[in-house]
This record gives structure tokens, sequence and C-alpha cells, in this order.
């Protein structure tokens, strides 16, 4: 029984704790500012090295 | 090469909109019907006491007015069409008929209308608005025909009284035939290597026969193609033979510009040109006039709004037959400045006949009245022609530009 | 018409933060999410993670890594959750949870053609059997000639690539409008269509479908794009095409024949190059959806008309652009997420709710909307409590369509098709003349109870820009306050977010001799932001 309650209150503390990051990145707006600022160059760069079959 | 006899009386007639053989006409006491693009069948405006003037404004200076109606964004022909008509230069016309065949000539009719800028003073004035097909194809044709007779030969007979029957179609068509085969007669001739019509000289007798009414013209066209048959051409050839291809082209300045850089303006795939314009209409007995009229211009039509690939491909097929046909050395793609179907269309064409037709194309957009902007297309025609010339040399020889 | 308007004040005070001006910095993103006292900020921290499980679910699709590096306008998608925030500026209650339910199905209908783009294209997933399914069809068009077509899978290539991605990301179309103008293509046309155009140059389209069919949408550059596009299909990659045709002066009863002829050799193509047979009974169940929709929609526009609106805004628009165009009645999940909104709407009137401090103006937004300044309608309401009513993409299919399955409607059914197509978004207005583009702005300013007109001047719109001076001279005769506000559909550079917004600014200063509601947000510094 003790080991259950350990287990719940494990579980309790990690979705609390993911609870907590996950809103502080929404409220922070970390989410965009990591997808603006690493993933997008990141991306263009390679956008920008591609081949191009450009034809009308 | 000698002065064509009525070269300069022609030149006069096309500039101004209500020129002298409209005022003739119109003391005859027939009726004069305004219309604003190739699309419309022509020979139904030229039934019993009527007769079709296409609109157009030469010598086009402001547009302020127009510009404040519809903005300096829109085509520069729907807003010289615009301008004339607040200015009162189209009172000779009894009523406006106009295909949706672009949302600007659309809108410029629209605000004629609005703006009650034609008609003072005729009871029987009207504005007919019309769809016209954006298919070539036989439910394009069909509705053509329903679209013509209610836009086109209804209120032309309810409203004056005009002969609308078979027999008056084919009167008309006829008659249209036999002014077709005369432009299309004298602009054969541009085919030769020494041709004895210059591109600028042809420009002005095709325009006018869009311009004036198509009866009062007859005479002085046959007369002038018999003068040219036996005209004797200049032994100098041309630095590039130009095939011109584009929309609204109803100023000849621009041909002139053209030949004055030393080029010859061998064909005209223009909507006031003779290429498809002044093919003649073939009848046959076995189906109404009317049917025949509207399937002539519903698969014969060069518009970009037709929209179906066949036409699509095939617009670009006929230019390139064209430029074979005439001897082409280079093709010139023009352009409205703010028209769409063109700006789209001179984008493909120019690709298509470059990659895969092998032509060497000059893609321009240009304003209404080239004198505004003259020493700009001077020099792009200029250039064109020298690359022309300088791939010439590289061949080795004179080949059809290929 | 009058042109006075009774001011409404808000009784209740907004939860949470009051001005929103702190948003905002210089940077691509917002500073920080928008506080909206704990019970709204929770529920929308909650619709954040399922924006979230909708991006994660797509791209676990087959094929999606490969398209990621493969496609450019695939890095819009990063950017969603901004464009959520963007459609949800200052809302709190009713109006929060009725524009994440539309918007949220409107971005899983959204993801749900990504991911499919992904699989079936030819270069990523090559699922030969959903291309096999698959008929391409125009960004712009009434998908109607697919409603009996139950096997089958419509998609829109462009609304990935173009139409969504200039919403969720401002710079979005500004390569391929490049790309276009590098080949030839003047600068002064619609954007749209030209990017369209910039994009099947590049080769940037996905490349699958048993065949595609295309209509002749908005405009004449629409028109016209579609020639370009259909000959990479048909020449390059053997897709063959159908050009549609809806007339131009649609309302003339004398084109309907030709519409409905039309729409028979349109349904005929996809039978032949597809296999599938048309199905009557998947058409009329598809078509009772389409008589629900419009009957929701007039409903959701009544309230709208009284002093309490309810369902406003972009997500107005976008959500019945979705549901109308991209769905035709195919959908059974559309009625569903309807029955959520019309709870929502009718429980916010009955509660009297309103959405800013004040309503100052009541105000019906006409013209082509840009699509990079999105959140303008809920701006204008927040910073100068001008209530934006209703829409011209809104005001869209009037009459219901025959829903039953008899001999007489199956014939009927052809006309229906070819009238949703005519009374597309957009189309319905900038083609059937000047009653359309002109005439109808009053009625809806009559309908809507509307003391004020923004008029959306996008300058490349050549149906619009013809009617300027009318617009101009009926307003002033009618006492209408018309406000002006240019833009270039999609490439900020010609008039960037600040510079339409100062437009507006200008009017309610100068002309209405009005004090913004909330100063912080009068300018705001979003010019680099997605």
């Amino acid at each position: 029984m003790a080991l259950a309650f350990e287990i719940l209150g494990i579980v309790l503390i990690v979705l609390a704790v993911l609870f907590v990051l996950l809103f502080i990145i929404y409220f922070f707006n970390l989410d965009m500012k990591f997808m603006v600022y690493v993933v997008a160059p990141f991306l263009e760069k390679i956008y920008d090295k591609r081949d191009k079959n450009q034809y009308v | 090469m000698r002065d064509l006899k009525y070269l300069q009386y022609f030149e006069n007639l096309i500039q101004v909109a209500n020129n002298e053989l409209i005022v003739q006409e119109k003391a005859k006491g027939k009726i004069c019907a305004a219309y604003v693009c190739e699309n419309t069948p022509e020979p139904l405006f030229n039934l019993g006491n009527c007769f079709g003037i296409r609109l157009s404004a030469p010598n086009t200076g402001s547009m302020d007015i127009a510009t404040y109606y519809m903005t300096n964004f829109m085509c520069e022909t729907a807003r010289a069409l615009l301008e004339r008509a607040i200015e009162g230069g189209f009172n000779f016309a009894d009523c406006v008929i106009a295909p949706d065949g672009c949302t600007m000539i659309n809108r410029c009719v629209e605000n004629m209308e609005l703006l009650d800028s034609m008609g003072e003073g005729k009871e029987n004035f009207f504005f007919e608005h019309m769809e016209i097909p954006l298919k070539a194809d036989e439910n394009g044709v069909e509705l053509l025909v329903l679209q013509c007779k209610n836009h086109i030969l209804k209120p032309l007979s309810e409203k004056y009284g005009i002969d609308v029957s078979d027999a008056s179609i084919r009167r008309a068509v006829a008659e249209h035939n036999a002014l077709c085969r005369l432009i299309r007669e004298i602009g054969d001739f541009r085919k030769e290597e020494f041709p004895r019509v210059t591109g600028y000289e042809f420009a002005v007798l095709t325009l006018a026969t869009y311009l004036c009414p198509k009866s009062a013209l007859m005479d002085m066209l046959q007369e002038t193609l018999e003068e040219i048959k036996h005209r004797e051409p200049d032994r100098k050839k041309a630095r590039a033979r130009l095939l011109v291809v584009g929309s609204e082209m109803d100023d000849v300045e621009y041909i002139k510009l053209m030949e004055e850089t030393g080029a010859y303006v061998c064909a005209d795939r223009f909507c006031f040109g003779s290429l498809p314009g002044r093919n003649p209409i073939e009848l046959t007995e076995d189906e109404d006039a009317l049917v025949q009229v509207c399937r002539h211009y519903t698969y014969g039509g060069q518009c970009p709004r037709l929209m179906n690939m066949e036409k699509v491909y095939g617009r670009k097929e006929y230019v390139a037959n064209l430029a074979k046909e005439y001897k082409a050395d280079g093709i010139v793609y023009n352009q409205i400045k703010f028209c769409d179907p063109w700006a789209y269309e001179r984008l493909m064409g120019t690709a298509m006949l470059r990659d895969d037709f092998g032509y060497p194309v000059l893609s321009v957009d240009r304003p209404y009245n080239i004198r505004s902007s003259e020493g700009q297309m001077r020099t792009r025609v200029q250039a064109f022609i020298e690359s022309i010339e300088i791939k010439k040399l590289q061949k080795g020889g004179e080949g059809d530009g290929k | 018409m009058a042109n006075k308007c009774e001011k409404l004040v808000n009784e209740k005070k907004r939860a949470g933060e009051q001005t929103l001006g702190a948003l905002y910095s210089e940077g691509k993103v917002r500073r920080r999410r928008e506080w909206r006292g704990f019970k709204d900020t929770m529920y929308d921290f909650s619709r954040w993670l399922y924006i979230w499980s909708i991006m994660i679910d797509t791209s676990m699709g087959k094929g999606f890594v490969k398209g990621l590096f493969r496609y450019r306008w695939m890095v819009n998608y990063l950017a969603v959750p901004h464009m959520m925030d963007k459609f949800t500026i200052g809302l709190r209650d009713e109006a929060l949870r009725m524009t994440h339910v539309a918007m949220n199905y409107v971005a899983k209908d959204i993801a749900l053609t990504v991911k499919r783009c992904l699989r079936g294209d030819r270069r990523c997933g090559n699922d030969t059997k959903l291309s096999d399914q698959t008929v391409l069809v125009d960004e712009n068009s009434m998908a109607a000639f697919m409603m009996g077509f139950p096997t089958l899978k419509p998609l829109q290539r462009e609304v990935p690539t173009m139409f969504a991605a200039n919403l969720i990301n401002q710079y979005s179309a500004i390569h391929y409008i490049d790309v276009a103008q590098q080949f030839g293509m003047p600068g002064d046309v619609c954007p749209m269509p030209e990017t369209e155009a910039g994009i099947s140059i590049e080769d940037d389209l996905v490349v699958m479908g048993r065949c595609a069919v295309q209509v002749n949408t908005t405009c004449d550059g629409s028109l016209m794009g579609n020639g370009l596009i259909a000959k990479r299909l048909e020449r390059e990659y053997g897709i063959p095409t159908f050009q549609l045709v809806a007339p131009m002066r649609h309302r003339m009863e004398d084109v309907q024949k030709y519409a409905a002829e039309d729409m028979k050799a349109a349904i005929a193509f996809i039978e032949e190059t597809t296999g599938a047979k048309w199905d009557w009974k998947a058409y009329f169940e598809a078509a009772k959806r389409v008589n629900l929709t419009t009957r929701n929609r007039l409903e959701w526009l009544d309230i709208n008309a009284t002093p309490y609106p309810q369902f406003v805004g972009a997500v107005f628009c976008l959500y019945n652009d979705t549901n109308y165009m991209g769905n035709s009645g195919r959908s059974t999940v559309f009625p569903k997420m309807d029955a959520k909104i019309m709870k929502l709407v009718h429980q916010g009137y009955e509660r009297k709710a309103m959405m800013a401090p004040e309503y100052r103006h009541r105000c019906v937004v006409w013209g082509v909307q840009p699509q990079y300044v999105i959140d303008m309608l809920y701006w204008m309401m927040q910073c100068w409590g001008v209530v934006p009513l209703t829409d011209m993409l809104s005001m869209v299919i009037k009459k219901e369509i025959a829903e039953e399955d008899t001999p007489e409607n199956r014939e009927q059914a052809y006309y229906d098709m070819a009238y949703l197509t005519e009374n597309m978004i957009m189309r319905n207005h900038t083609h059937g003349g000047v009653e359309t583009m002109v005439d109808e702005l009053w009625e809806a300013c009559e309908q809507m109870n509307a003391d004020m007109v923004m008029l959306w001047e996008h300058m490349a719109c050549k149906a619009l820009e013809g009617m300027h001076g009318q617009f101009e001279e009926q307003a002033r005769k009618r006492g209408i306050n018309l406000v002006w506000v240019s833009h270039d559909l999609c490439d900020p550079r010609v008039a960037s977010r600040q510079a339409i917004r100062d437009q507006f600014n200008q009017y309610m200063r100068t002309v209405m001799r009005e004090e913004p509601l909330d100063p912080t947000i009068e300018v705001i510094t979003d010019n680099n932001a997605w």
C-alpha cells in the first residue's frame, strides 16, 4: 500500500513538474522562440542550398 | 516606297473616336452599336440599319477622372475608355454591348453606365453585359448563341427595330468576309522578302476596319489593295522581321516605333490586329448562321481567357505557326500595363516560344499610349533587334530565326 | 441610413490583462502569451497542448521528414501556435472558446492536408494507393463536384503552400513571388495566384493525384495561373487536368445551363480518370450538411446583427471558408463543430457577452483581407472598439440546395453544384457585376445595423479597384463611415502590418476624432514577426 502511495506520489510529482515546465514554455512563448531562432534558420539554410528545377 | 493614296486619310480617321465616317453614317439615320472586346461576334453589330464600332480612345492624355473611379492599378485601356466616355467622346454610340471578357473592361463599362456617361437624350440607349465562353467547346458555343440572342439581337431588335433574321446575319457575314479577305490579301504581302506594304501601313488599315463603319471603307480598301499590288517595294532588307503578339493594341505608333528602329512588323496577333480578327467566317446552309458565327468565335478566339488546355497550348502553337508562315526572326509579346490575363499569357508565351519553339522573344509591358514612354520602348526593341542580329551572325547566316 | 452608433459599454471587467501592448516585442515572436485570468489561461493552455498534439501527430506521418527538408513552405508549420495567439488576442469566455473550437478544427483540417500531401507525394511518402484516390482541387474552389465521390479525396495542394502558410507566417509568400517575377511576371498582379505560379515554377508543389480539376475562381489572375500549373502537371508529371467553368456574370439566369453542363463534364472526367462512380446517396447526404452549414451561418449572422454579436472576426470567415470550400458537406465532423459553436454563441448572446471594453462602432468588413495581418479584426475591436460584424468572404451562400434524392433533384443537383461553385468565397462578390460587389455591401450594412465599413483595398484586386469611386461616392451618399485600408494581400513588403493599422488609426483619430481604448496597441512592433 505504502509502495502504491509512493508511486502515486512520484507520478503526481512528475506530472506537476511536467505541468509547470509546459506552462512555463507556454506562457513565456518558449516553443515559438525556439522554433523561430533555432529550427527555422537551420531549415532555411537547407532550402537555400537545395538544387532547384525551376521551369514554366 | 511611294506613299499609299489613302494612308493619310486612314491615319486621320483613327485619330478621333467619333471619326468622319461615323458622322456620315449617323447622318444617314443609322444606329451605332459600340462594343469593347474581340470576343464579341462582330458581324452581329452590322445587321440591317446598324453598324458596329469597337471603342477606342486615340490620343489619350490625362486619365485622372477614370483613375479616381478605378485607381491607377487598372489597365490603361479600361481607364482610357472610361475617361473618354466621361469626357463625352463616345456620345455617338446608340448602345454599348460589353462581354465580361476581363474584369477590367467589365468594370470600365459598368462605371460608364453608373456614371450615366453616355446616351444623354437618347431614349432607346442601352448598356448590355454578356457572358462569353471560358472554354472552346460546344457548351461554349451554345452559351454564346444564347448570350448573343439575349444581349445583342433582342435589344437591337426591340429598341431599334433592327432585322436580326438568319438572312440578315448571312448578309452581314458576307460583308464582313469581303472586308476580311481584302485585309488578309493586303496582309499576305508581308510574307514577301521585300514587302510591298509596311507593318505600320497595314496596322493603320486594319485598325480603321475596327473603328469605322465597314461598308464605308470597302471601296477605299479595294483601291488600296490594287495600289499595293502594283507597288514597287524597297529593295532593302529589314534588320529583323518581328511578329507582335498581345492584347488591346489600338496604337499604331507602337508599330511605327518598332519599324523606325529598322525592324519590319510582319504579323499582328493582337486584339485589334488581323490575326485572327480578320479571318473570314465560313458559313454553310445546313445550320443557323448565328450558331456558325458563334462557333467561329468560340473555337477561333486566341484570347487568354479561354482556359482549356488545348487552347492554352494551342495559342502558343498558333503564334509559332504564324512566325513560321510570316518568316519572323523574333516575337514581341506585349501586355498593356496592369492587364492580368496577358501578364500570365506573356510569361507563359515567352517561355514556351523560346523553350519549345526556339524563337527569340522580347517580353514587354507597355502603356496604352506609347508616347508616354516611347524612349524606353525604343531602347528595348533596339536591343532585341541587335540580339537577333548577333544570333544571326553567330549562326553565320540568315536562318528563320530559330 | 444613419451614421451614428450607440456606444455600448461592457459592464463586466475583463479578467486578466487589461492592455495588450506588453505582449509584443520587436522580435519574430511575442514576448509572452496573454494572461486571461486563471480559468481562461488554463483553457488556452489546454488548447495549446492540443495544437501541439496535432502537430506531433502530423510529424509522425509517412514522408514528413523528407517533406520538411524538401519543401520551403513546411517551415511555416512551426508557427501554428503563434497563429492561434493572433486569433485569440484579448478574447475571454465564450468568444475564446468558440475561436478555439473553430480554429482548432481548421488547424486540424490543414494538418490533415499536409499529412496527405507528404504521404502521397511521389518525392516523399510515395503512397501510391493514396495518390490514386486523390483528385487535386484548386485552393480557392468549392469542392462541390466531389460531393458524390465518397471514396475519393479532394486535395487542395495550395492550402498548405500558400493560403494557410501566409496566415501563419507573413513572409511565407515572398520567396515564391520573387521566383515568379524572376520569370517575367509583373509585380502588379494579385500576389496570391502569383505566389502559386511561383511555387509551381520552383517545383515546390507536391506531386500526386490521379487527376486535377481547376476552376476559374476569384479573378483573372487565378484563372490564368491555372494554365501555368496545369502545364507542369500534365507535361512533366502526367496528371491530366480539367478546367471547370464558373461563369463570370453568375447572377444571370442565362448562364446557369452552361455552368451545369460543365459540371456534368467535370464529373464525367473524374469518373473516367479515377474509375470511381458518382454516388447520389453520398451527394444528397453531403447536400444536407451544406444546407445545415448555410442555416447555421445565417443564424450566426442574425445574432451578429443584434447589439451583442458573438461569432465574429477572422475566425468566422476562415471557418466558413474551410467548411464550404474545403469540405462542401463531405465531412461528418463539421456538423458537430457547428453544434458546439452554436451552443457557445447562444450562451454568449443570452449573457450579453462582449469581446471588448466598449463597442463604439458596428463595422462591416468588405473587400479582400490580407492574409498576413489576419489579426487586424481583433485588433480593431480591442484597440478602437470597432466590432467586425461580418466580412465579405462570409457573405456567401444564401439559398439551400436540393437535398432529397428524386429524379428531378438529380438534374437540379448539377445546377446546385454550379451555384455553389459560382458562389465560391470571394468570387461571389468579385464577379457578377456591380450588384455583387457594391450593392450587396449596402445590403449587408442594413442587415447588420452597421455604421462603418472597413474596406480592405487589395491594391492588385482589379475587380475591387474598378469600383473604388463608386464605393466612395455611394458611402458618402448613405452616410456610412468608409475606412480604406490598402494592402497587397500576401506581400508585406508593399504594405507592412503597421502601415495597414496606421490607415485605420489615422481615420479614427482624424475623421472620427476618437481616442483608442487600448493605446498600448495603437502601434505594434510586429513587422518582423511571423
